[in-house]
């Protein structure tokens, strides 16, 4: 299926200590797949094998059932965003986008429109290093979409939006979902991913301790968030 | 250069004339190329050789290369911009010949532009003074003190793709250059081989047997291919 984002028993080590163990997930188009977890559980370094930014010890993270280092074009393919900017911040954000666009290919009207869609099309000239953190964001996002690609990995999106970007964010997400594409996002924000996924993937000490539509991963709790607590919890692991 | 190389040298030049720090490295060396000639020239008992005089700024011109061979890696790892490169271009070695490509494009236009100033202002200086203006140095040494300070920056570059940041590369590249080469100098010599005294070979008139400007040319080549075979070696195999 095109979009589709599949992980496969991934194992990554930091010196002697193993900070993912079998992670096994994937993330269907149409759909918000959201990987909810605590600080430290693993959901960054995840996403980062899965952009090809770290490499596993073991196991195969696949878009479209590819490695992402094998994508010709990859902005085309997947948008990603992670946390901060990733621009320097003495460039201009146009020519942060400009200089994405030509390395894979993408049109430069497109650097115009991602920043007006992402609302930064009165500041392209401004240096990066002036935006507030929740700009840096939308500069990140902006960066995501200029390829117009089928999947979006976005590593906790909302932090730092106020409260209009949230709402912002979550009819974009919501919308590129409901046109066939795919959405994974990580959070830390319970509410935050309870109101937008339709699928949850939780992540607890590096092991997927729940994956399913969300109704079902909370089955069984009164809320969300007291299943969160009971499935990545010091007692957790027994489900 | 395959299609992807050339790509990915294109998106190194937008990037790289996009960052204030390396147009104002380039003005900057340019600038200095002109007051240091113009300051040698005016020495009562300086070359009175337009060329010599240019010869003899090439010493402090080399730090404007390396600070540009600094700037091209260093600055992706500011503010997080590597992961943005590649996820881009997810091809490590992609990204470094693009970076290389860029490289020599900003270095060789910054050391052309920044010996001719110099040739000029000496030329300049030189015949305010009563003595006739010589010229009897080899031109070529002109052009071997181009390709000079084009290679000496590279070392620049590969130092900041080991070191992953801006300020310890540049420390590193120039109190090597700046400080250890001359210290070593005077104790010992086979200091002679070090990259900045063989590679001075290709530009100074002084012999230094048994190099000679191609032998000296190689050895500074040498310094460069193990440097940067280690920097590439570790940019692929590690973690963004």
């Amino acid at each position: 299926m095109v979009g589709m984002l599949s992980v496969e028993r991934l194992v990554k080590r930091r010196g002697s200590r193993e900070i993912l163990t079998d992670v096994t997930f994937r993330a269907a188009p149409g759909r918000v797949t959201g990987l909810l977890g605590p600080n430290g559980a693993g959901k960054s370094s995840t996403l980062r094998i899965l952009l090809g930014l770290d490499r596993a010890d073991a196991g195969t993270a696949l878009v479209d059932g590819r490695p992402y280092r094998r994508l010709r074009q990859p902005l085309r393919t997947v948008g990603s965003m992670l946390d901060g900017s990733g621009a320097h911040r003495s460039r201009t954000a146009r020519n942060h986008l400009t200089w994405m666009a030509r390395s894979n290919h993408i049109p430069t009207r497109r650097v115009a429109e991602v920043l007006d869609q992402v609302g930064l099309g009165a500041v392209g000239g401004t240096r990066v290093g002036r935006f507030s953190y929740g700009m840096c964001q939308r500069l990140g996002l902006a960066a995501a979409l200029l390829g117009e690609p089928r999947a979006l990995v976005l590593d906790e999106p909302v932090n730092g939006l106020d409260p209009e970007g949230i709402r912002w964010i979550r009819g974009l997400l919501r919308g590129h979902a409901d046109a066939g594409g795919t959405v994974l996002l990580s959070s830390h924000l319970i509410s935050e991913v309870d109101q937008i996924a339709d699928d949850l993937v939780v992540i607890a000490h590096g092991r997927v301790v729940a994956a399913g539509p969300t109704g079902e991963v909370t089955a069984g709790y009164p809320t969300l968030e007291d299943a969160f607590f009971a499935l990545t919890g010091p007692t957790a692991g027994g489900r | 250069m395959s299609r992807s190389h050339a790509r990915a040298a294109a998106t190194e030049l937008t990037k790289l004339s996009g960052l204030p720090a390396v147009p104002a490295t380039a003005v900057g060396t340019i600038g200095a190329a002109m007051v240091i000639t113009g300051a040698l020239a005016a020495a009562p008992l300086g070359a009175d050789d337009p060329v010599a005089v240019v010869l003899q700024a090439v010493p402090y011109l080399q730090a404007g290369t390396v600070a540009l061979g600094v700037l091209v890696v260093g600055t992706e790892y500011t503010d997080g911009q590597i992961r943005t490169t590649l996820l881009c271009v997810p091809d490590r070695l992609a990204v470094l010949v693009g970076k290389g490509i860029a490289y020599l494009a900003w270095a060789t236009g910054t050391a052309v532009a920044a010996l001719v100033t110099g040739l000029l202002t000496a030329r300049v200086a030189l015949s305010t003074h009563d003595v006739p203006v010589v010229t009897d140095s080899p031109v070529w040494r002109v052009v071997g003190a181009a390709a000079y300070l084009v290679l000496i920056g590279s070392l620049g570059l590969a130092l900041a793709t080991l070191t992953r940041a801006v300020v310890p590369a540049l420390v590193v590249t120039l109190s090597l250059i700046l400080v250890v080469s001359p210290v070593l100098g005077t104790v010992t010599p086979h200091a002679r081989y070090l990259p900045d005294r063989a590679g001075a070979l290709l530009y100074l008139p002084d012999p230094a047997p048994p190099l000679t400007p191609v032998s000296g040319l190689l050895v500074l080549l040498g310094w460069i291919a193990v440097t940067g075979g280690g920097a590439a070696a570790a940019f692929r195999r590690r973690d963004a």
